[in-house]
């Protein structure tokens, strides 16, 4: 399984043996801080890469670090930015992390978000003149439901046929990104085009509404956002099937040993990540841009993918992760303004993630150094001329 | 040393090699010969360490100490590769070539008279010589996909002649053979030692390692127990060499509480199934376990034991036959375990336990959708723990901290943990397979103990094993599986181990039955 890669990095015993490198890489006996470690690394990641930043643009760091600061933390207008950006990406870390916990790959978020924004606004389109109150959980449910059908072939394929995930998945973010296409540029192809293949804008009473807290605007949808990873922490800690998915995550054939229906767990797992996307892409629309377009996610569904990786299998870790991720995209966003190319910050999330994900290496592994008292077997010391020193 | 230079084969010698895993010493030190034109087969139980003695020979593994011989020379391997230029190669039982190439292909890879560009034709004609020079046929086009299993072998041994073996070493080779294939190879094998090779033949089955040998070498417990000339062997005696208790094991025995037969808790009626590949592994196996009854199956490892095992733990479906726990007919995990059925599979970390999970995520996994533990969809947390709490003393783990994650429990511990949630509660038939595999003495002893436990509390033990030591200290009844059919069925009182022996290794009964 994939998600155990990290055990098999340990090296052979004795393949130093001949070699000048007098360290050694093994396993530690109690890795049992690993959430510390991967917290305080994504931080020195960051605050390595920030204080590096400045020295590849002719910006001053001054006007460089004041527009990072103003783009987060320094302006309600920032604050508003990092929380919006952060409202689907929670519930993508979500969408990858849940599959994530059995080994299984959910790479097509961001097609997923798309097709549970289109399946809303179709429903939205089918009903315009219901009131708001039953036009937005129409939407969110059709959302839902968009999204899960998105990934319904892949789950089968796998589960049935073998065929990787990794794949179907990928491919079908393009497919949906062409079906929506279609739409805006068709059917629903804008009174008034504002640029970008968009299309006509919601019903009115089809948005979320907006929550000012002291000056940081943003829609409803992000309390949801930031309910859910509690919502499924708890659930893994104290339901059955949180219980069995625990279990199965980590071996199935235990899981099978104790009656476990593993396909199942295996569809219902792949069936939620779809449908958390898809409720993320719909929200996001939602309490946005009012309106489906090509560009919605943006790559959300990959920044997920990450964050889920990096959590391991902690859905508090995701909501942590994303909110970090959010800061990142939307100080990063800011310092178009002072002229640095705003490609800059995925330079910075890039060297904050690697850290990060050494940091578990670091939690689980450690260097030692190899006694130089080791001496090979003694009958090698014996003359034997056909004696051929290579290491494996 | 001299260079024997005279002869046409070469003579591996092995001295003093010993190879330890962990705290298992596989092999432990003694001296063999193998002498060219003839061919040697090395007997033994699983486990012996006939595998691993042949896996250092040949360069796989490196010995903690002792000495290699080839041709009267001392040599060190530090890969399987310094070992075939030093003419020593070997087959293993699973085969170590390209599905996706052409034999040609195959017999091509880390040939050193082949260049980076060579065509296809000249790899064709090339294999072609290679297949008559040791008069091994294979259509060198074929890819290696579409062959059988003894076509593919008959490639992997052409392979490992052409790279210059002299010394050729195979692992079991008839194990995954049909008959006709196996008579083919043991030919071929007689053929080569003719022709002077050195031939190392691994085996478990008496009949075969009789027919095709000039001389067995039997081991034990990583000892070599005999070696004696083809014509000093016979099957009783083989029989009792390869399961001898030589240690004379310090188990003894405990009486059992009821003198006469109980009810039937446990009937296995007629069951055929199928392995992996569609072979069939069990044909017709019926078998009864009472209550204040151990029974101990033996047998060498796939004649159908695992297969046996899954279908009674509701694992795997069986195409006929019924299995009855406790007056149920059960079909499935979940049936099985409401019958009251404990399993202790052999893999218990790789299947009874999650080892990157705690102790009290473990002690509930078979029984998490109980009463006990769940209230509806809900884990009652607090009554898990204090179950695994009452269950880690009961069993006296070494930590009373049940959120220890399994994997820094030692083996006994995991075992006894393990064990203890299959036995504790309302059961009534447990099976158990090679539950002290890999354990130190004292920590067999109390996994043994605890069985015998379980017996004179009333329930129905099927113990599955391949020690036959283990088997007769514990056991009331024995029988015997070979290739999928109960060879025999034994009180414990009437059990002759040589008969034993010679059962497991595909004889027939004398008379007995």
């Amino acid at each position: 399984m994939l998600r155990s890669s990290v055990d098999s990095v340990v090296v052979v015993p004795g393949a130093s043996r001949r070699s000048l490198w007098p360290w050694r890489i093994e396993r530690r006996p109690d890795p049992e801080r690993i959430g510390l470690y991967r917290i305080s690394a994504v931080l020195l990641g960051l605050a390595v890469s920030l204080a590096v930043a400045p020295l590849f643009t002719s910006t001053p760091p001054a006007e460089f670090y004041s527009a990072v600061w103003l783009g987060t933390f320094g302006s309600t207008l920032g604050m508003s930015n990092v929380l919006t950006i952060a409202m689907p990406l929670i519930l993508a870390g979500l969408a990858a992390s849940i599959p994530y916990r059995l080994g299984l790959w959910n790479v097509g978020i961001d097609g997923q978000m798309l097709m549970g924004a289109w399946t809303a606004t179709a429903v939205a389109f089918a009903m315009p003149q219901a009131p708001g109150f039953l036009m937005i959980p129409c939407m969110m449910l059709a959302g839902m439901i968009g999204g899960a059908l998105w990934i319904i072939i892949p789950t089968f394929a796998r589960i049935v046929l073998g065929v990787s995930e990794v794949i179907t998945t990928f491919l079908l973010n393009f497919v949906a990104v062409a079906w929506v296409a279609y739409w805006c540029t068709g059917p629903w192809y804008p009174k008034s085009s504002a640029g970008g293949v968009r299309a006509e804008p919601l019903p009115a009473q089809g948005e979320l509404g907006k929550l000012d807290i002291q000056g940081v605007v943003v829609s409803w949808g992000i309390l949801i956002a930031i309910a859910l990873p509690f919502v499924f922490w708890a659930a893994f800690r104290f339901t059955r099937w949180g219980y069995e998915i625990t279990m199965i995550g980590d071996n199935h054939r235990a899981g099978r040993y104790a009656g476990m229906n593993v396909r199942r767990l295996l569809v219902t797992s792949m069936l939620l990540g779809g449908l958390l996307a898809g409720f993320g892409g719909t929200i996001y629309m939602m309490g946005t841009s009012g309106q489906l377009s090509t560009g919605l996610t943006n790559n959300t569904g990959f920044n997920g993918l990450v964050i889920a990786v990096l959590a391991g299998s902690n859905e508090l870790a995701v909501l942590a992760l994303a909110l970090i991720y959010s800061l990142l995209l939307a100080g990063g966003g800011s310092l178009g303004i002072v002229g640095v190319d705003s490609d800059l910050v995925f330079a910075i999330i890039g060297i904050t993630l690697i850290f990060g994900s050494f940091g578990e290496a670091y939690a689980r592994l450690r260097l030692v150094r190899t006694k130089s008292s080791r001496v090979p077997p003694e009958s090698t010391t014996k003359e034997a001329p056909w004696t051929i020193n290579s290491s494996h | 040393m001299t260079v024997m230079t005279d002869r046409a084969g070469l003579a591996l010698e092995l001295s003093g090699i010993v190879k330890k895993f962990g705290d298992l010493t596989a092999v432990s030190g003694f001296e063999i010969c193998f002498e060219p034109g003839q061919v040697h087969a090395l007997l033994g139980e699983n486990g012996a360490g006939k595998s691993t003695l042949m896996n250092v020979a040949a360069g796989f593994l490196t010995p903690d100490l002792g000495e290699i011989a080839i041709g009267g020379r001392a040599v060190h391997f530090g890969s399987p590769r310094d070992a075939i230029e030093a003419g020593v190669g070997m087959v293993h039982q699973h085969f170590r070539l390209v599905e996706q190439f052409t034999v040609a292909q195959n017999l091509a890879i880390g040939a050193k008279d082949v260049g980076t560009l060579t065509s296809t034709k000249a790899l064709n004609e090339r294999a072609a010589e290679i297949g008559a020079t040791y008069g091994l046929g294979v259509d060198p086009s074929k890819v290696v996909g579409s062959l059988s299993v003894g076509e593919k072998q008959r490639v992997e041994i052409l392979r490992t002649l052409s790279r210059g073996a002299q010394v050729l070493i195979l692992d079991e080779p008839t194990a995954v053979l049909t008959p006709d294939e196996s008579d083919q190879l043991c030919l071929n094998l007689r053929a080569m030692a003719s022709a002077g090779a050195t031939v190392v033949f691994i085996s478990h089955k008496l009949n075969e390692v009789l027919a095709v040998a000039d001389r067995v070498s039997v081991m034990r417990g990583g000892l070599l127990v005999a070696s004696r000339e083809r014509s000093e062997c016979d099957l009783d005696s083989l029989a009792r060499l390869m399961f001898e208790d030589v240690t004379q094991a310090d188990e003894r025995r405990s009486a059992r509480s009821a003198v006469s037969l109980g009810t039937e808790i446990m009937t296995i009626q007629d069951l055929r199934a199928r392995d992996e590949r569609g072979a069939m592994a069990l044909k017709g196996v019926t078998l009864e376990v009472h209550d204040h009854e151990i029974v101990g199956l033996v047998g060498v490892a796939g004649n159908g034991q695992q297969e046996l095992e899954q279908i009674v733990a509701g694992i795997r479906q069986a195409d006929s036959g019924t299995v009855v726990i406790n007056g149920d007919e059960v079909h499935g995990v979940q049936a099985a375990l409401r019958a009251g059925l404990g399993y202790i599979p052999e893999d218990r970390r790789g299947t009874g336990l999650v080892t990157a999970q705690s102790i009290w995520l473990n002690s509930i996994l078979r029984i998490y959708k109980q009463g006990s533990i769940s209230r509806g969809v809900l884990i009652q947390t607090k009554k898990a723990k204090k179950f695994a709490l009452e269950l880690a003393k009961k069993v006296n783990l070494s930590t009373a901290d049940v959120t220890t994650l399994v994997q820094h429990l030692s083996g006994g511990n995991a075992q006894k943990l393990l064990a203890g949630r299959e036995l504790e509660g309302d059961r009534k038939a447990v099976v158990a397979v090679n539950p002290t595999q890999g354990l130190d003495v004292k920590a067999a002893r109390a996994v043994r103990d605890r069985l015998i436990q379980a017996r004179d509390e009333g329930l129905a033990v099927l113990l599955i094993s391949a020690d036959l030591d283990e088997v007769f200290a514990i056991s009331d009844r024995i029988a015997v599986i070979y290739e999928g059919q109960i060879a025999g069925n034994f009180a414990v009182g009437d059990a002759d181990r040589d008969e034993i022996g010679r059962l497991m290794g595909g004889g027939s009964a004398n008379g007995l039955s």
